[in-house]
């Protein structure tokens, strides 16, 4: 594995290209200005079919505190701002090309594992109709027992339209936020947004390389852009209920735009669901808003809104600081609508119905991460069938566990987290992940990909390492972990009065601490434990 | 009586099932036929199943090392 560390500042744009392990610094100027799409043509035309490209877009170029790197066409990293990062550096692309072979321990059990894994997958269309899974959703919301889900039962579905399959569900389950966090399900009528809906935009489907799975799809558009990657979930709610926008052309519109332009999704639609609330509290200033109107699902504003924040132009400028900074500028009252944890918005999944979002949100080294773990995947990941000290949780449970802030539930948070460094490592697939670390045999993959020979536990292990070493990091820069802050709302104050989540609230403090402890760190201020030494 | 065995992957509980989600059935055993035997909820009938990955009707007969999936929608990503 390669890793590049890009130290330092250019005055004029460049680009790095690597080339057999050869190295050299390109002039950029001409790509300056271009979007990700343009920007991946042209350098692909320039260095040939084999080469692969991550580059920014002007959002990035400008400096957007939430643009992020595209890949592959618009696939972003979306979060944490990391393409002001090579924006800042007058950093446009890096461009990849090599012919070096992946060596490989014992290809026969990898081959084996590659196998065994494929049998699970779904296999033709899915004909399951968007009713049925509401139907099914509603039925567990009902219930006042958790079901443990099996990875298996999630993968139909999935493979079909991927995050998607779950777009309404998630509307009518709590888990999405609806109105900048203060709506309710029945403010967002989510036919729109299903399913049904979905599949009349698929055009074709697409997976990353060797995926058995391949939830991928390219949608077909209409208005300026004619395809964009199916927007996933996260985007779909972000410019969807989030700002109850019901219009899907334009939330694929946004989708593509978005992608072009290089920007975080969520991030951007959570900043002008702030700006809506600021707005309608009377906040912004007039000078400001410049007779823009920011009412709620107004897509035209909100297309206007992205594309002001791209180019830092008028009340763009200050949203592209995102909602921590924004509100500071706005004053005490701004605080409230700025949802976010340590400067991060918070993706579209509400604590208030899975408190582990909550503790990760709050407590992970990237606060506002939604992809480290949580209640259902936990349960996916079958940790305790190959982890000697993983919990296992009963097939059902009373919801009411799942906000305890018990050593139990700190286990398994830091378990999942571990495990979930493990996967970021070894460049693998959370989704792929669900079906379960005893179906997919990770970690004897893992051996027979290294030729290590290490045990479940001491992967995990490795994983507590990984995570301390994010922490390390953190603190080295001035970021302590006990100073992280999260909108109180996501911790249920005041309680919801409506909705799915009415009442709920949670001890956030309490299962951080606990977390910290399970994690192997100070409780009180989330310093590791054991020293960073010589790997920091 | 010939038996043959099969895999569960289910939301719920059912009769006369291994630890491993295994069960043990007759021969030419429809899908639901094994869902009334077992026990399985009301909601099952209407849930949506896959037999080997493949989406298949509750009048499925069922075979020998079937493995076979009550789907749920999953939340997150
Ligand atoms: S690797 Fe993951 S993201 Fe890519 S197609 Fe497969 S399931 Fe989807």
């Amino acid at each position: 594995m390669t890793v590049f560390f890009i130290k330092g500042i250019v005055s004029q744009p460049v680009y790095v290209h690597v080339h057999n392990g050869k190295v050299e610094i390109l002039p950029a100027e001409d790509l300056w200005g271009k979007d990700t799409i343009d920007t991946e043509d042209t350098l692909i035309q320039r260095h040939g079919t084999r080469a692969r490209v991550a580059c920014i877009g002007p959002a990035g170029e400008n400096l957007v505190r939430y643009a992020g790197i595209s890949n592959h066409h618009g696939r972003m990293a979306g979060r944490s701002g990391l393409g002001a990062v090579m924006g800042s550096k007058k950093l446009k692309a890096l461009v990849l090309e090599g012919k070096n072979k992946v060596e490989i321990h014992d290809r026969a059990t990898i081959q084996y594992w590659s196998k065994a894994t494929s049998k699970l997958m779904p296999r033709g269309k899915s004909s399951i109709p968007g009713w049925v899974l509401l139907l099914m959703g509603r039925i567990m919301n009902l219930l006042p027992i958790n079901i443990r889900i099996d990875g298996l039962m999630s993968l139909p579905p999935f493979g079909e339209w991927g995050t998607n399959s779950t777009n309404e569900l998630s509307v009518v389950s709590g888990d999405a936020p609806v109105r900048n966090w203060r709506g309710n399900p029945a403010m967002y009528p989510t036919k729109n947004v299903g399913v049904n809906r979905i599949s009349t935009y698929q055009r074709k489907k697409y997976h990353c390389t060797a995926c058995p799975l391949g939830c991928g799809s390219v949608m077909e558009i209409s208005g300026r852009y004619k395809e964009t990657h199916r927007a996933e979930y996260e985007t779909v709610t972000a410019f969807g209920s989030n700002l109850l926008n019901q219009d899907l052309d334009s939330i694929f519109d946004m989708n593509e735009y978005c992608n072009r332009m290089g920007l975080d999704s969520i991030s951007t639609g959570s900043v002008i669901g702030f700006a809506m609330d600021c707005y309608e509290q009377g906040l912004l200033p007039e000078n400001l808003t410049a007779g823009l109107l920011l009412e709620w699902g107004n897509q035209e504003t909100i297309s206007k809104l992205v594309e002001m924040i791209t180019y830092r132009q008028g009340l763009g400028d200050l949203l592209a600081e995102g909602v921590y900074r924004a509100a500071k500028v706005l004053g005490d009252q701004a605080q409230k609508y700025a949802i976010h944890s340590g400067g991060q918005e918070l993706p579209m999944h509400d604590p208030r119905m899975d408190p582990v979002y909550g503790v990760i949100y709050l407590a992970d080294p990237t606060p506002g991460r939604h992809t480290i773990t949580n209640t259902m995947e936990y349960e996916m990941f079958n940790l305790w069938t190959r982890v000697s000290w993983a919990p296992k949780p009963a097939p059902q449970y009373p919801k009411r566990e799942k906000y305890e802030n018990s050593q139990e539930n700190a286990a398994k948070n830091a378990a999942g987290a571990m495990y979930k460094a493990i996967l970021d490592c070894a460049g693998l697939c959370l989704f792929g992940a669900h079906i379960g670390v005893d179906r997919s045999g990770i970690f004897e993959m893992l051996n027979a990909a290294t030729g290590l020979e290490l045990t479940p536990d001491e992967y995990m292990r490795t994983g507590q390492r990984v995570q301390d070493l994010r922490q390390w990091f953190n603190i080295r820069h001035g970021v302590e972990p006990d100073q992280v802050v999260i909108n109180a709302l996501v911790r249920g104050q005041p309680p919801a009065v409506k909705g799915p989540a009415r009442g709920l609230s949670y001890d956030l403090d309490g299962m951080r601490r606990k977390y910290w402890q399970a994690m192997g760190w100070n409780e009180m201020d989330g310093h590791p434990l054991e020293q960073p030494g010589l790997w920091i | 009586m010939d038996l043959i065995c099969v895999k569960m992957v289910a939301p719920f509980e059912l009769r006369s099932i291994s630890t491993d989600g295994e069960i043990a059935i007759p021969a030419g055993t429809s899908l639901l036929k094994m869902l009334l035997m077992t026990g399985a909820p009301l909601y099952a009938l209407a849930m949506p199943v896959v037999v080997n990955g493949k989406q298949e009707s509750k009048s499925y007969c069922l075979q020998d090392g079937d493995i076979v999936v009550f789907v749920m929608p999953f939340s997150g990503g």
